[in-house]
């Protein structure tokens, strides 16, 4: 277990945001319009880090997401929603 | 001497028919022009009359997801919208914002108005205006487990106003024309339901004052005065304009219940369709009032929020469609801009 600088940035459009990190919710905050983003300067990862994400938009938006971890981009994904406006995926990505 | 009168008396008489030939035939050419000006001039005076006739507005515009009156069920929880409603002859400006990370989030909606339309404005400059003020609070998030819905809560309250003339032939003629205002505390709750990410359903219930301004007649008087300069001897006259209501004014309790639908096909992210409900319950009178419209909007590019262009048919009230199906049949050209809002870092 060890303590990392992590920051999440999250673009788009949505009607509901959960990110979790390492099992725990991230609150994320608009900062732009559009643009959400969270930064911890302590956060622990034990080994990998686990991602887990659920998104609802409106059908054609675009999102993208990003993770850096000690100010390097660790993780990122985008795409864009279809009529069902639901994205989820668990990730587990190496430190 | 006796030949030459002879021969004077044929030319004069020669001369006098032929001029009177050229009168008769000068006559009867400025009588033909005559009575073709006389025509031209009805027919004229026809068109006018076609044209004046057609004055009142067969297109008119609004913003998306509202009526031509600029009600809505719908309430978007995040960003902002600025739109031009030239039916309602109003301008509007609403945005929400979370309240830090929170499912809470606030809004204000505010809109300035004519009572008589942009239109109205545009062609006689003569305008009765109008406000509108609402606070909005509200939770959102409240299926958050669910793949399928998402929905949220909006409570709004604030204050509509007006100002206009109204004209009572009856009265005395220094009291015919009365200024009118119309005040009014106006609250709604409204609900969104979005089922997928290509369909959104709102209901709203309120309670406000309304009034049948939009039902009266217009009318526009003018007054003429004549002055009279007794030292030069001359006269001047002028005259004011004056737009005003004629009929028997009503302003009552309401209750409105509003229902829209918005949806997109899952193939066709940028059309979309708009269909709403309008339903009002008059306090006083123990009524209900019932219009629809529906609508098709082409939407911008990964923004199926925003409209490009659409065009509204709208049905304001549907006991006077039986009546005059012209006038209850509205179509309407849809505007708007949306922007965000947010900027803290």
């Amino acid at each position: 277990m060890a303590k990392h600088k992590i920051e999440v940035k999250l673009v788009g459009e949505f009607t509901t945001i959960d990110v979790y990190l390492e099992g725990t919710e991230i609150p994320l905050r608009e900062i732009n319009d559009g643009e959400y983003f969270k930064l911890y300067n302590e956060f622990v990862i034990d080994g990998q880090l686990d991602i887990h994400v659920r998104l609802k938009g409106w059908i054609d938006m675009k999102w993208k997401i990003s993770i850096k971890v000690d100010d390097i981009e660790v993780f990122k994904k985008n795409g864009t929603f279809d009529w069902k406006g639901f994205v989820t995926f668990t990730e587990k990505v190496n430190i | 001497m006796k030949n030459s009168f002879i021969l004077t008396f044929c030319v004069i008489v020669f001369n006098s028919t032929i001029t009177f030939a050229q009168n008769t035939r000068t006559d009867s050419l400025l009588m033909k022009i005559d009575t073709s000006l006389t025509k031209i001039s009805e027919t004229v005076d026809a068109i006018k009359e076609e044209v004046v006739e057609e004055k009142s507005k067969p297109f008119t515009g609004q913003s998306m997801f509202e009526d031509s009156k600029g009600k809505s069920a719908i309430f978007l929880p995040n960003g902002g919208t600025f739109g031009l409603n030239i039916a309602d002859g109003s301008i509007r400006l609403s945005f929400a914002q979370n309240v830090s990370t929170s499912p809470i989030f606030l809004g204000l909606d505010v809109s300035g108005k004519t009572n008589d339309g942009v239109l109205s404005l545009i062609s006689k400059g003569n305008i009765s205006p109008g406000a509108k003020v609402n606070g909005v609070i509200g939770v959102k998030e409240l299926f958050r487990k669910s793949d399928i819905f998402d929905g949220w809560i909006a409570l709004k309250a604030g204050y509509e106003g007006s100002a206009f003339k109204l004209y009572n032939p009856d009265s005395a003629f220094s009291k015919q024309i009365t200024k009118t205002t119309f005040n009014s505390f106006v609250t709604s709750l409204s609900f969104n339901l979005k089922i997928h990410g290509n369909k959104l359903l709102a209901v709203s219930v309120g309670y406000q004052k309304s009034n049948n301004y939009s039902d009266l007649d217009d009318i526009e008087l003018i007054d003429k005065k004549i002055i009279t300069d007794s030292a030069t001897n001359t006269t001047r006259t002028y005259e004011t304009k004056t737009k005003a209501k004629v009929g028997d004014y009503k302003a009552f309790q309401q209750i409105p219940i509003n229902l829209d639908y918005f949806w997109t096909p899952k193939n066709l992210p940028r059309i979309g369709f708009y269909h709403y409900w309008r339903n009002a319950y008059s306090i006083e009178d123990k009524k209900f009032t019932n219009g629809f419209g529906t609508g098709i909007y082409l939407l911008k590019k990964n923004h199926p929020l925003s409209s490009i262009a659409g065009v509204v048919f709208e049905v304001k009230d549907i006991t006077k469609l039986s009546e005059n199906y012209g006038k209850g049949f509205v179509v309407n050209i849809v505007a708007s801009y949306n922007f965000g809002f947010t900027k803290r870092k």
